[in-house]
């Protein structure tokens, strides 16, 4: 059990979405078997890895200074080295690091060196799983994020932007879009129709959005044969959403969601870094713990991301800091940002760790891979990465350091947690194998 | 005969299929010296040429035979067979051609103004929906992006929003009472018996979401315990700020309703009624005088009062409502919004959407969902193929996406349905109304702003303990500059030369300050002369300098990099495998900056592209990280390019752009991009550019420029390249 209880967790923060709702879960669900859930958490620019990664293999001991703030959930935390992401590297493409970071973090797959038409990636981890795990909830996945995609300018060396502000790809070519406020997350999860709406009003206008998207998806399919194949498949995205569009709508007919007693509903984007990511933590908990969606990422900021830390003394610009030529006050500055996400991780696994569902919590039914696709910025590595998996979903075998044989494929790992969520694939990315002896 | 030299190309498939065309209809203009369009296909006869560049000219041959754009107007036209024949023949040989998307989708500013466009309706599309990252240079560029299924969603939201607002429902007022059991209690507040109690200061609320901008009526029925020398008093609130007072004069069992009108904008609103005069006197002889409550037994809400307000498109649809019936309003609604006639087939399925029993501006609006829901709105359909009305609507849209980043007006879709924009005078006229329009501020705000780099201000953070003056105030500021210089470029048809040399700049007080200006004080940016040899034109705009450095110092390789990019036209390959890790290690003090930056040079790899963009950025170092001037003592602005010119300062760096005469065709092909959404191909860039060159002097302007990108064959036949 976790020593640490939610008003820990939520004390301080200042932007909790309010502690009551955690108490009317336990009502809302039912007593059926947990479901397992999957959250994907990037950090960009890599990290500082002798203050990441632990000295020995083997069981936890005291953690090592940037892992530190997840100690109340030691027996949680899976760390994970040795692992590789290959396609992450040039391959003969040249320079383009974070964007390829990135696009590979969760596709296991080379991007294609493209700036604009054409991308072309993998289908990411996430969409895979929510693919499986999705039919079953409001919502097939949700993606978060901190900082919006740049719509224009050079974003890395050749690589369109979408790669730099991505993890997530329903398509080899196109990214499942992120969400950064947290008020649209919280309507997306929750909201049903307007305030005040009587039985009648609501039961007509889900009947006049039906007929919409039937007239619409009329209109898409008279146009799919007069097109040439690749537009065939843009257009057959759209028809994907509206196909979305329509499960949700049946879904809503049959049943009325709502949001648990006390969960407030967000303002809009928080004035700082720091507040932003805690509620979008918050959000994910409630959304895992309403069994609103199974399979989430978030993106602390893009890969590359350049924003300064004047809160924590770091006005310089993240990126700018990674390429620290061993400065040990670079280097001091850059492990300071390093901590500072952590801690956002860790109030995320805090909300996920007070969250009652059975017997524990619904940290003891999810996995939480956190990491970067890159290791030391300064080098733009992107073996040995920086990765490590929380909760004990699945059975994972927690409380230790996992060394992986050097150049591990990341792929391997996403075989294991594929198999466990009941998706096995014969591969996935640059795959050689199962990652075996991280489930019980 | 010169076909006879394309049989080890293509056989005689090729050159048996285009001879009756070119022989018949082509060569009368297009051979020997003076051949029109510089395109001589007696020219091949002989030629040495390779094979890359005939096929070259067999391309550009299918492209003007898909466009249609041969021969020229009051010419005799071929039949319609000899061109299949030949186009079939050129594809045998050429293969597929390579084609644009045929299928783009609005970006977020598009969509954003065509929704103003058509209805006057504000929707920010720009937060709503997931941002077009797709695209290298311009969002234009996204529009090849897919749909994921959030953006889909938020598409059918929206088209539910906007027609809700497009056309709001006429009814009357409407009535919502909210019993005492749903009410908020905030205070001195309790639920009793059906009633809320309000006794010291207690208050009841409401959340509600009001349909449009309108007076309503806020009404409170209750009754209260008369004590003390006052009444008890209520003070409604909307949003909490004080709406007015009202005070009960009856007590149970009588009741009575207080009410109170107000006016409030569309969207979701809290609304309140606060007990505020509490009185207590336990003490005293009559039971009845002790103690002074309120109680409310629900709160109502009436509304909206006022009709609907007309606006220019409820008009225009009545009008076709009275013109034409439900069957001419969906025509005319359709035509507007998918921007082009609908067929019969698609206004019956509108019609179809809804029945008589749901009255007719319910029928439109729920046609209206459906018309702004659908891939006709969503995406530009631009087929190869497509000849006559379908070809003339897609470049009226391709017209108005270029110059409005909006969708066509009324005169526009005309035009296409005429066919008159088939015609290039009719076109060039177009193109200048379209010009003159306001909506063309867009190929400041959004080409612009992408183009020079200033929307990166967004994200620009500039360290505030090094310069305090950089808070988000300056940074619109900024933003602001840069918009009124460009517009004023375009709309004043100032030559393109004082992009770099103009005697002016928009400033207000803070940007003065940050430039050493006297006498300008107050918000909002205007127009003030500068000092020669300043600071004028876009070298010394604060915005661009600042999104060019980085938050602690200046970013000298990154400004070079611009300048040789956007103002230069140059194509900078990204760095060597292993690059980069010195140049960006070793930047810490201006000083050490330069001499690492010198060692770096030093490298052979590195100075390929070094030895030129250094100079450039260390010209703009007499400017700091975010636009302000240094003391000249403090920095050395003289820099020497690889051919031995020497940069002084920003002054030097305007005369070498000056002389090398690079900015127009960076431009052009910038603009080229943004409107066509991808690069231009290598012979395309040629055309373009020569183009360029032959400009007369009055037409190198901004709008020149527009205009000249608008009559290229690449956008006129687009997507085919």
């Amino acid at each position: 059990m976790s020593p640490v209880t939610r008003r820990d967790v939520l004390r301080g923060t200042g932007v909790a979405l309010a502690l009551p709702w955690l108490e009317s879960l336990a009502a809302a669900r039912g007593n059926g078997a947990a479901p397992l859930r999957f959250l994907f958490v990037m950090t960009p620019n890599g990290a500082q890895m002798d203050r990441w990664r632990p000295a020995a293999e083997g069981p936890l001991g005291e953690l090592p200074p940037t892992l530190a703030p997840l100690a109340p959930w030691r027996d949680s935390l899976l760390v994970l080295s040795g692992l590789t992401h290959d396609k992450a590297r040039a391959n003969g493409d040249g320079p383009g690091d974070h964007a390829r970071a990135a696009a590979t973090f969760l596709t296991a797959a080379q991007a294609r060196k493209t700036a604009g038409a054409e991308l072309a990636v993998g289908v990411s981890i996430d969409q895979v799983l929510a693919q499986e795990l999705g039919a079953a909830t409001r919502l097939r996945s949700l993606e978060l994020g901190t900082e919006s995609g740049r719509a224009g300018g050079d974003c890395d060396s050749g690589y369109a932007c979408a790669y730099s502000s991505n993890i997530s790809w329903c398509r080899p070519g196109t990214p499942a879009a992120k969400e950064l406020d947290p008020r649209r997350v919280f309507e997306r999860l929750f909201l049903d129709g307007p305030r005040g709406e009587t039985p009648v009003e609501r039961a007509a206008r889900l009947a006049r959005r039906r007929s919409v998207l039937d007239s619409v998806r009329a209109d898409a399919q008279a146009l799919v044969p007069r097109l040439a194949a690749s537009d065939r498949v843009r257009l057959e995205e759209y028809l994907g959403g509206v196909g979305e569009l329509e499960r949700r709508l049946a879904a809503a007919e049959a049943r009325r969601s709502l949001a648990p007693e006390g969960a407030a509903e967000p303002a809009g984007v928080p004035e700082t870094f720091a507040e932003h990511v805690k509620l979008l933590g918050e959000l994910l908990a409630l959304a895992f713990a309403t069994d609103s969606t199974r399979v989430a990422t978030l993106m602390l900021a893009n890969e590359g991301s350049n924003r300064s830390y004047p809160a924590l003394g770091v006005p310089e610009g993240h990126h700018e800091l990674s390429h620290h030529g061993s400065d040990p006050e670079k280097r001091a500055k850059v492990a300071a940002i390093d901590l500072h996400h952590v801690e956002l991780l860790a109030h995320l696994v805090g909300a996920l760790a007070a969250a009652p569902e059975g017997a524990g919590s619904v940290l003891d039914h999810t996995l939480v891979l956190y990491g970067s696709g890159i290791a030391d910025g300064n080098a733009h590595a992107h073996h040995d990465l920086p990765l490590v998996l929380i909760g004990r979903g699945g059975g994972l075998v927690t409380g230790r350091h996992h060394a992986c044989a050097p150049e591990t494929p990341v792929a391997n790992l996403f075989l294991a947690l594929l198999e466990r969520a009941g998706v096995p694939r014969a591969a996935f990315g640059d795959s050689t194998g199962t990652l075996t002896g991280l489930f019980a | 005969m010169w076909l006879a030299l394309l049989l080890p190309l293509a056989g005689d498939g090729l050159a048996a299929g285009l001879r009756p065309l070119v022989e018949g209809h082509c060569v009368e203009c297009h051979a020997g010296a003076e051949a029109k369009g510089e395109l001589d296909l007696a020219g091949l006869v002989g030629a040495e040429e390779a094979l890359a560049e005939r096929r070259e000219t067999l391309a550009a041959i299918r492209a003007v035979l898909r466009g249609d754009d041969m021969p020229p107007p009051r010419r005799p036209r071929p039949p319609v067979e000899l061109v299949e024949q030949a186009l079939a023949a050129l594809e045998q040989a050429l293969g597929p051609a390579a084609v644009g998307p045929e299928l783009r989708r609005l970006n977020r500013t598009r969509y954003e103004n065509a929704v103003r466009d058509l209805f006057g309706v504000a929707y920010p599309a720009r937060a709503l929906f997931p941002p077009d990252d797709v695209g290298a240079r311009f969002d234009s560029e996204a529009a090849s992006g897919g749909a994921s299924a959030l953006l889909v969603e938020r598409w059918v939201e929206a088209a539910e929003t906007i027609a809700a607002r497009a056309l709001p429902d006429e009814s009357a007022s409407e009535t919502r009472v909210f019993a005492a059991a749903e009410l908020d209690l905030e205070g001195g507040a309790g639920l009793r018996d059906g009633r809320v109690a309000l006794f010291s200061r207690g208050r009841v609320g409401v959340s509600v979401t009001l349909p449009r901008r309108s007076r309503y009526r806020l009404e409170l029925v209750g009754w209260g315990d008369l004590a003390g020398p006052e009444r008890p008093r209520i003070v409604f609130d909307l949003d909490r700020a004080k709406l007015g007072l009202r005070e009960l004069t009856r007590e149970a069992p009588a009741e009575e309703t207080l009410a109170l009108e107000f006016e409030a904008e569309a969207g979701a609103h809290e609304l309140g009624a606060s007990f505020v005069n509490d009185f207590f006197a336990p003490e005293h002889e009559d039971p009845g005088e002790r103690d002074r409550n309120a109680h409310v037994k629900a709160l109502a809400l009436v509304g909206p009062l006022d009709p609907p307000p007309e606006t220019a498109f409820t008009r225009a649809l009545a009008a076709e409502l009275g013109r034409g019936g439900l069957d001419g309003a969906l025509a005319w609604l359709g035509r507007r919004v998918w921007r082009r006639p609908l067929l019969a087939e698609e206004r019956e399925r509108l019609r179809a959407l809804s029945d008589e029993a749901d009255g007719q501006r319910t029928r439109l609006r729920t046609a209206l969902v459906a018309l702004l829901a659908s891939p006709h709105f969503l995406y530009e359909v631009e087929r190869p193929a497509a000849r006559g009305p379908e070809r003339a609507h897609a470049l009226a849209t391709r017209l108005a996406a270029f110059l409005w980043a909006s969708v066509p007006d009324e005169e526009l879709l005309d035009a296409a349905a005429r066919g008159a924009l088939a015609r290039p005078e009719e076109r060039e006229r177009q193109v200048r109304r379209m010009l003159r329009d306001a909506r063309a501020r867009a190929l400041v705000t959004e080409f612009g702003a992408q183009w020079l780099g200033w929307r990166r201000l967004e994200q620009a953070t500039p360290d505030r303990r090094r310069f305090p003056a950089a808070d988000a105030a300056l940074l619109d500021s900024m933003r602001q500059e840069c918009e009124a210089f460009l517009e004023a470029m375009l709309r004043e048809e100032r030559p393109l030369a004082e992009l770099l040399t103009a005697d002016f700049a928009f400033v207000d007080e803070r940007l003065a300050r940050l430039y050493g200006l006297e006498g300008v004080e107050g918000e909002g940016v205007r127009r003030v002369p500068l000092p020669e040899g300043t600071r004028g034109g876009l070298l010394g705009l604060a915005a661009l300098l600042t999104v060019t450095s980085n938050p602690t110092r200046t970013a000298p390789v990154k400004r070079g990099k611009w300048i040789a990019e956007t103002l230069m036209g140059r194509r900078v390959p990204p760095p060597p495998p292993g690059a980069g890790v010195l140049a960006e290690a070793a930047a810490t003090t201006p000083a050490t900056l330069r001499e690492e930056l010198e060692r770096h040079r030093a490298e052979p790899d590195c100075a390929v592209c070094h030895a030129e963009l250094d100079p450039l950025g260390f010209a703009l170092e007499g400017f700091d990280a975010i636009g302000g001037a240094r003391r000249a003592a403090d920095v050395d602005v003289r820099a020497e390019l690889p051919d031995g010119t020497l940069l002084d300062g920003v002054d030097g760096l305007r005369r070498h752009l000056l002389a090398s005469d690079a900015l127009a065709p960076a431009l052009a092909e910038a603009l080229f991009v943004y409107a066509l959404g991808r690069e231009p191909e290598p012979a395309e860039r040629r055309r373009l550019q020569a183009r360029v060159a032959a400009l007369p002097d009055e037409q190198r302007t901004f709008a020149g420029l527009v205009e000249l990108v608008a009559r290229q064959p690449a956008f006129l036949a687009s997507p085919v390249r």
